[in-house]
């Protein structure tokens, strides 16, 4: 055996050395590493040399699945154009053998086309194929042991496509990046036992890849803790909250153990009737849970206070405020389309978790101004729209400053809404509020100041031309009668986040006001 | 595939079945619920009419929920229980 020529030999110009395809390392799909030798035995072999992206190919191997004997797959390409190729034409279950570029196998088998059909006999090629002839691959699927072929979807005879073999180095290149992207946009992970794509499949998503709740991730979310462990009952599906089924939440958000007690506290709050996470949910309004994390936890759990605190970077805010999400969509019902009605909803409700940044503050932190201790730590959850932004880098002074943003929080709900009935939240950039203290306000003094500045007489209310207003302003007789935006100052909520650097602050808009839609709820977090 | 932990309360997953409908809505007390929302009470008001004239309705119960924002509370849901039928004006 050796170097031969075959058909005859007689034309001289084709030659196969099978010697070296035969003994050539091949990997195969399960990772483990083959040659031909090692699949023939001693018995006769046929192998198929295929090639994803081409329809005889793919025909053929739809025609081999079910054959039995022995029949291997020659996949020219990467690993991912293999498992793609098998996985579409049910030849999981074949030798699938992966031969990626410089195609040395091939060259020897002299392929030309694919699909090549070579059959091995003692250790040497008994017959060559080339493209897709029915009568004649039959009688060679025999040889090597196996029944009739399928159908295919393929006629009777089909010519084949150019074999990578015969392809130049830039065209290789480009076909391999093709099957690299293959691997990039698949998520089943059935193969390594890490399902994501059967997520997807029952719906335990947003929209965002989650992690797999297995029990192993489960049990190590609730790190010793009762699984049984009630919290409440959650609207709209009326559930039963318990440990095991927030876990489940949290791990499918992709949260790290260790922020667990942030989780369990921002559960029970939004889970606090006064909260409504029932109404939050199904509204058509932009509502959603936004948490507010105060006190020595925050830096206990990694979370991030500075640069982009109310965007993304920092696995612990991303991933809390998600948990939340995952908890009122899967576990609650309020599934966006579903029963989440919201015409708009908002980048926010994937998720929106903060820590306030107590130290580049002026000022006590929100949980002591709620009348909680410093040494303590909280979730505040507050039902709210997306953040909308109040640029000033213009203002000299705090009182400057104050009367932009009691514009911006004049805006909450709707422009000429008024009164709004609710807290409203101004997240302000430390620069704004070193722009407070330097000055000497206090934070009452800021919140008192936005409450006056954001009264509006019903004459200016009604000449804006917006039909938008409430029944104190269109009832009202007296077109001089003042209409406070807030009633106090206590519905100014006033927290710090955000980069030292930039004069950007934001609005944060509530839900439903005067006591019929949500209230703030803070719950201390044991730790 | 693995196994994977529920996020679901499956109890409250059953399938409801629908109460029975009613063969005529003259035979029936008409329950009218407004959740609240402007002008609800003014809407329900013209069907109230229409079901009188046109549809023989007899009986109406008329129902309000003290906010659109949270669900019917329990006296409210027991007086639409008593009603062969009740018609919901949802919305503004």
């Amino acid at each position: 055996m050796g170097r031969q020529t075959r058909g005859g030999g007689d034309d001289g110009y084709v030659e196969v050395d099978p010697v070296s395809a035969l003994g050539a390392t091949l990997s195969r799909l399960d990772g483990r590493v083959s040659t031909l030798a090692d699949l023939a035995g001693s018995e006769p072999l046929l192998v198929a040399v295929v090639e994803r992206d081409c329809p005889t190919s793919r025909g053929a191997l739809r025609a081999l699945a079910d054959v039995g004997g022995r029949v291997a797959v020659l996949s020219q390409g990467r690993a991912e154009a293999a498992h793609d190729l098998a996985a579409t034409t049910g030849t999981q279950h074949l030798d699938v053998l992966v031969e990626p570029a410089p195609h040395k196998v091939s060259e020897a088998l002299d392929v030309r086309t694919v699909p090549t059909f070579v059959l091995f006999e003692d250790l040497d090629v008994a017959a060559h194929l080339e493209g897709w002839d029915r009568s004649l691959v039959a009688p060679l699927v025999v040889r090597a042991g196996g029944g009739p072929i399928g159908d295919g979807g393929l006629p009777e005879l089909k010519p084949g496509c150019g074999s990578r073999s015969t392809f130049d180095d830039a065209t290789l290149a480009r076909l391999e990046r093709d099957d690299a992207a293959l691997g990039r946009t698949a998520t089943d992970g059935s193969r390594d036992g890490d399902d994501i794509d059967e997520m997807w499949r029952r719906g335990w998503h947003d929209g965002l890849p989650v992690v797999p709740p297995t029990p192993g991730r489960v049990e190590a979310m609730l790190d010793g803790r009762d699984p049984t462990t009630p919290l409440g009952v959650l609207g709209p599906v009326m559930a039963e909250v318990t440990f095991e089924r927030l876990a489940v939440c949290a791990v499918l958000a992709g949260c790290e153990p260790r922020t667990w007690p942030v989780i369990e506290a921002a559960a029970r709050a939004v889970l606090d009737p006064a909260f409504n996470a029932h109404g939050v949910t199904n509204t058509t309004h932009f509502a959603s849970p936004w948490l507010i994390v105060n006190g020595p936890v925050r830096e206990r759990v990694g979370m991030h206070a500075g640069s982009n605190a109310l965007g993304p970077g920092n696995r612990a805010n991303a991933t809390i405020g998600r948990a939340i999400r995952l908890l009122l969509q899967l576990t609650g019902g309020g599934s966006p389309g579903g029963l989440d009605r919201a015409t708009l909803g908002g980048p926010h409700k994937y998720t929106a978790c903060f820590p306030e940044h107590e130290e580049a503050s002026p000022w006590e932190p929100l949980h002591v101004t709620l009348g909680h201790d410093d040494a303590t730590s909280t979730v505040t959850v507050y039902g709210g729209e997306a953040p909308a932004g109040v640029s000033d880098h213009s203002s000299r002074t705090a009182d400057a400053l104050a009367t932009t943003l009691s514009l911006a929080m004049a805006n909450a709900w709707s422009p000429t809404w008024f009164p709004i009935g609710t807290q409203t939240l101004l997240v302000l950039c430390p620069e704004h509020a070193t722009t407070f203290g330097e000055a000497g306000w206090s934070k009452q003094r800021l919140r008192e100041t936005i409450v006056e500045r954001t009264t509006r007489s019903v004459g200016r209310l009604r000449s804006a031309g917006s039909g938008e207003l409430t029944p104190e302003v269109m009832d009202a007789t007296d077109p001089d009668r003042m209409i406070p935006k807030f009633a106090s100052e206590r519905e100014v909520v006033v927290v710090v986040a955000g980069a030292d650097a930039g004069r950007f602050s934001a609005v944060i808009g509530p839900w439903v006001g005067f006591g019929l839609g949500s209230t703030m709820v803070t719950k201390e977090i044991e730790t | 595939m693995s196994d994977y932990v529920s996020p679901f309360d499956e109890r409250v997953r059953e399938p409801v079945a629908p109460a029975p409908r009613p063969g005529s809505l003259s035979e029936v007390t008409v329950g009218l619920l407004d959740i609240s929302k402007p002008k609800g009470d003014v809407f329900l008001d013209r069907i109230e009419r229409a079901l009188r004239a046109s549809h023989g309705v007899t009986e109406v119960v008329r129902l309000r929920k003290p906010t659109f924002a949270r669900p019917a509370p329990a006296d409210v849901l027991s007086e639409a229980e008593r009603c062969g039928a009740v018609l919901v004006a949802l919305a503004d």
